[in-house]
């Protein structure tokens, strides 16, 4: 199983702050049957700065780490990149990177909505052979207030990504309704933990997983996965067609 | 913990075919709904005797009344017959082909008419004999002003060259102006009436769009009737039993 978002990384953002920390999330991973780890650090972020030579030299020494400690774990190098008219041109000169060195590029949307010129940047991407995965599609308000939003993206072309602890309720109830809708749907494509610390945003990757076999999503689940390995292999996704959102309110109780 | 979904495996092909579109002019060619498509086929056949339709238009009053999946159907039963197809996603708002066929919609219609790639390089087999698909591709911010365009026209001229059939998928008639915008484009088209749910004024109004659009209405599909159960459609004629 392959995990597509991550902050393992020490010492680069809001994820992982020592070499000790990252050590026992990657000991996490293995332990949640995790064997390959995308390490997303955030990228252009308005509260982190970005500095790619310096992460790359964080990943290779992750990669040692993981080399010494024998984990049977792989790491490839990856970015959450924030929306911004500038992305294209980051990716083009090495600024910017894109999943596993794939051309999946993991954009992360303002969480409080979706700006107008999102399909626009989808479009540039797109037009350039890269293909956008919009990360945590569920936590974004914009998003939660009117999921057409997320259906208007994917009809651009752009995939969804869903985190695992949205899935397995560590983000709320509300925020869980939301994923399931979406899934439901056919609007999710990849699954990512987003994992920053061990106790306070762990994985939650099987947790989540077992909460779709639990809701009879098993298949889903499956082709979730299995869009994982594609990423990491440069494929084609499945992705099947979208369907109307059911999003279920406390009024639809009342009849 | 999750093993069980390792065993799904082999089924996972299977929940593939059942989520999209379903193609079951190729699942399930034995099929008395495939028959019904084959109706169709002889009847669109002989609707013209004296000269051979080229270029059909697939459309309808209004959303979701089944137009894609009878195109699809339909462009697979002429395959079966021999000829050479080419199914183009004439819908740029709501493009849905590739979806039916497993497809991924980076490159169609949109970049061909925009001149920033050839027809042959666009143009795709989809894996069934005879049939080659066109998607959408981006979708532009100007659906209808590219179908109208002199390119468009002159794409049309050029595939006839190519193909024996086209087979356009459009957006319904009443909603926006590119369903008729293609007939005018086209030798024909058939409009997809869905049982118990297409208003009659409605779809009388998506008749006379298509006509004031200067084509020619081959028929009408009737979709999703649901037959008595002894009904004689019911049996494949000539099964046993």
């Amino acid at each position: 199983m392959i995990d597509t978002h991550s902050h393992i990384l020490a010492g680069i953002d809001d994820g992982a702050a020592t070499m000790e920390e990252t050590l026992g999330l990657l000991e996490q991973a293995v332990e949640e049957g995790i064997t390959g780890i995308i390490a997303t650090p955030h990228g252009h972020h308005p509260n982190f700065p970005t500095d790619v030579p310096k992460m790359k030299l964080q990943l290779e020494t992750t990669k040692q780490l993981v080399l010494k400690k024998n984990l049977p774990l792989e790491i490839y190098s990856g970015q959450e990149c924030r929306l911004s008219d500038k992305l294209l041109e980051r990716l083009e000169n090495g600024d910017a990177l894109p999943l596993a060195e794939s051309r999946y590029v993991l954009l992360e949307l303002p969480s409080n909505g979706v700006p107008a010129y999102t399909v626009q940047i989808i479009q540039e991407l797109i037009a350039r052979n890269y293909i956008p995965i919009i990360a945590h599609a569920e936590r974004n308000q914009g998003i939660i207030e009117k999921p057409e939003r997320l259906s208007k993206l994917l009809l651009h072309g752009a995939v969804a990504q869903v985190t695992a602890g949205s899935v397995a309720g560590s983000f709320g109830k509300a925020i869980q309704k939301t994923a399931m809708s979406l899934i439901n749907a056919n609007l999710i494509h990849v699954y990512g933990s987003d994992v920053h610390h061990l106790e306070r945003r762990p994985f939650h990757f099987s947790e989540g997983l077992d909460y779709l076999e639990k809701k009879k999503l098993g298949d889903v689940a499956e082709i979730l996965l299995e869009n994982n390995e594609r990423i990491i292999n440069n494929e084609q996704l499945i992705i099947l067609e979208p369907q109307a959102i059911k999003m279920t309110k406390w009024w639809d109780f009342l009849g | 913990m999750f093993s069980k979904l390792k065993k799904r495996k082999q089924e996972k092909r299977r929940i593939l075919q059942q989520s999209a579109r379903k193609l079951i002019a190729h699942t399930n060619p034995r099929s008395f709904v495939v028959e019904q498509f084959r109706t169709l086929r002889t009847n669109i056949n002989f609707s013209s005797p004296d000269s051979d339709i080229r270029s059909i238009v697939i459309t309808s009053a209004a959303p979701e009344e089944g137009k894609s999946t009878a195109a699809a159907n339909l462009a697979v039963v002429f395959a079966q017959e021999g000829k050479k197809v080419l199914l183009i996603d004439g819908d740029m708002r709501k493009p849905t082909t590739h979806h039916t066929f497993h497809m991924d919609n980076i490159l169609g219609l949109s970049n061909v008419l925009t001149r920033q790639m050839s027809i042959e390089d666009a143009v795709r087999p989809t894996g069934i004999e005879r049939l080659d698909l066109l998607t959408c591709g981006p979708i532009p911010p100007n659906p209808a002003e590219l179908l109208a365009s002199r390119s468009m026209t002159s794409l049309v001229e050029h595939l006839k060259n190519l193909y024996d059939l086209i087979i356009f998928d459009a957006p319904p008639v009443l909603s926006v102006a590119d369903a008729q915008i293609l007939a005018n484009k086209c030798e024909g088209t058939i409009l997809v009436v869905n049982s118990g749910k297409t208003e009659k004024e409605q779809a009388l109004k998506a008749k006379e769009a298509i006509a004031s659009s200067n084509s020619r209405i081959i028929g009408a599909v009737l979709n999703n009737f649901v037959p008595a159960k002894d009904s004689y459609y019911n049996q494949y004629y000539g099964s046993e039993k």
